[in-house]
């Protein structure tokens, strides 16, 4: 009901109130679909944090650090969107979840070993966290395939570490003590993924 | 370049600090508030306990960082 509607709702409405028709709203039950699952506004601003690797590359090249670090926050950024787009327009789901988790790895692990190919970052290290994040993603689908469906195994530990990445990308493009903490990043990460690791595959799965 | 490079310096240092200092109040909380349940909220606890880690290696590295300048 709109706002003169109700002014006048006992009274003759006169004819010089301009009735306004109800704004057109985007009915989601109706995209109910497998399609909505995989299509859906928290997926759309997942999806758009690969449009920031491009131009931090780019910047990077040019010497632009400071740009290019601009670019990383604003894919750290855009990643505290999509959980609340999922839950604003009640679109969460597991894959939405795995997907967030595989765009933090691919966009991380892009910059990360683009600054260590560009001698920004020590490359040992970088390849140490590279490959803890390809032994996790190969953790998680087996912990999925133990589930028996599309999920997510949440560690709380492992989110800090992403997070971690990001200023790690930061401190590599800014050259802040890039050494120091890409060491303590690859260490602080195999702790915990040996912990995830056996809550994941040996500990019984959560009811 | 949108700063200068001593500008960039002590924004990064302040932002450091700043993140540091948020991370350690929220996970500083959390770490208190799951320390009693710390068997049932064990992933909770030990994410608070890495957050917390992850909070003296920044204000580390941040101190290292001012020392070599």
């Amino acid at each position: 009901m709109s706002i003169q509607q109700l002014f006048f709702q006992n009274k003759k409405m006169p004819q010089w109130v301009r009735v306004r028709p109800e704004p057109a709203r985007l009915d989601l039950s109706a995209m109910n679909s497998t399609l909505y699952k995989y299509i859906n506004p928290a997926n759309a601003i997942t999806f758009s944090r690969f449009f920031t690797l491009y131009p931090f590359m780019q910047f990077m090249e040019k010497g632009e650090g400071q740009w290019a670090v601009v670019m990383a926050m604003l894919c750290g950024f855009l990643d505290l969107f999509d959980g609340m787009a999922a839950r604003k327009f009640n679109c969460s789901s597991g894959f939405g979840e795995f997907f967030d988790a595989a765009a933090d790895g691919i966009c991380y692990g892009v910059m990360l070993s683009y600054l260590a190919w560009h001698g920004d970052l020590p490359w040992i290290p970088i390849v140490g966290i590279l490959a803890l994040g390809g032994v996790n993603t190969i953790a998680r689908l087996l912990y999925a395939k133990r589930v028996g469906e599309t999920t997510n195994y949440r560690s709380w530990a492992m989110e800090r570490v992403v997070a971690f990445t990001i200023y790690l990308v930061g401190f590599g493009a800014m050259h802040v003590e890039a050494e120091f903490y890409s060491w303590a990043c690859v260490s602080i990460m195999a702790f915990i993924l040996a912990h995830d690791i056996k809550r994941m595959l040996l500990d019984p799965v959560p009811a | 370049m949108i700063i200068s490079h001593n500008a960039a310096v002590w924004f990064i240092s302040f932002m450091v600090l700043g993140i540091c200092l948020l991370w350690l109040w929220w996970d500083g909380r959390n770490f208190l508030r799951f320390w009693p349940k710390r068997k049932e909220l064990h992933d909770e606890f030990f994410g608070s306990l890495m957050g917390l880690a992850c909070v003296a290696i920044g204000l580390t590295g941040l101190v290292r960082y001012h020392l070599s300048l």
